[in-house]
């Protein structure tokens, strides 16, 4: 075998190995990137199921509250109704009373 | 300039090599001395080293082709085609700068540029086709 055979059976080889060790960490770079965007995905993911979470309950909540909202004025109208009628009972009272006096 | 040279770039960065490496497959099998040469022929000229090397190109070109729907099976090929390349254009080289009635021939520095070039195109084949087994195993996995 003659020199420029073993010269170029050395590099063939040297640049087999190289290239084949930058494949490599070329390949492992990229699983790395990819892994850390599919973390911040899944991230992204699960803060917006929590906020679609939050906001389902936070309807719930308000739906809940102006029911009992609506309850409650009801029953202030019905209570200012009723006092109206003691205020005007109480008024015929006194004045029935000044009469009788 | 970078307006005019951008198009190129998209065609290395974004089409495929499949057609390319197909065509070029085909013309490299046909085109390989071994199917023109008998053994008897290479002998007698002392060119039997270079007729061993034309078998193994054959018998790369060859599975290239037959593997060539299979990326990661073709891939290897490409890679010891691309091996062979370094292998023979080392050589070439070596020759050149060591002997120099060889380097006289006014044919090389043609021969030079034509091989860089054809290296830079089996290095570009092979690249896309390395991303490609990445990104399918990225995606798979």
């Amino acid at each position: 075998m003659d020199n420029s055979t073993i010269a170029a059976i050395v590099v063939a080889v040297i640049t087999g190995i190289l290239s084949a060790g930058a494949f490599k960490f070329y390949e492992f770079a990229l699983k790395q990137k990819r892994e850390i965007a599919k973390d911040d995905q899944a991230n992204k993911a699960m803060y917006r199921d929590d906020l679609i979470d939050r906001v389902e309950k936070l309807e719930t909540e308000r739906t809940t509250h102006i029911e009992q909202i609506m309850k409650l004025m009801t029953s202030v109208t019905s209570l200012q109704v009723e006092m109206d009628y003691l205020r005007r009972d109480n008024e015929i009272l006194k004045l029935k009373l000044e009469a009788m006096r | 300039m970078s307006k005019f040279l951008k198009p190129y770039k998209d065609i290395l960065v974004y089409h495929d090599y499949g057609p390319l490496l197909l065509f070029w497959n085909i013309s490299d099998l046909f085109n390989n001395r071994i199917l023109w040469m008998s053994y008897a022929e290479a002998l007698e000229s002392g060119q039997q080293w270079a007729y061993y090397q034309y078998v193994l190109y054959f018998i790369v070109a060859a599975g290239m082709l037959a593997s060539l729907p299979n990326v990661k099976r073709c891939s290897k090929f490409v890679g010891v085609y691309l091996l062979l390349y370094i292998f023979s254009t080392t050589r070439f080289v070596y020759m050149v700068l060591t002997d120099p009635e060889f380097a006289a021939n006014p044919d090389i520095p043609r021969s030079l540029v034509v091989t860089g070039v054809y290296f830079t195109l089996w290095v570009w084949i092979y690249w896309k086709m390395r991303l490609e087994i990445i990104h399918k195993d990225i995606n798979n996995g």
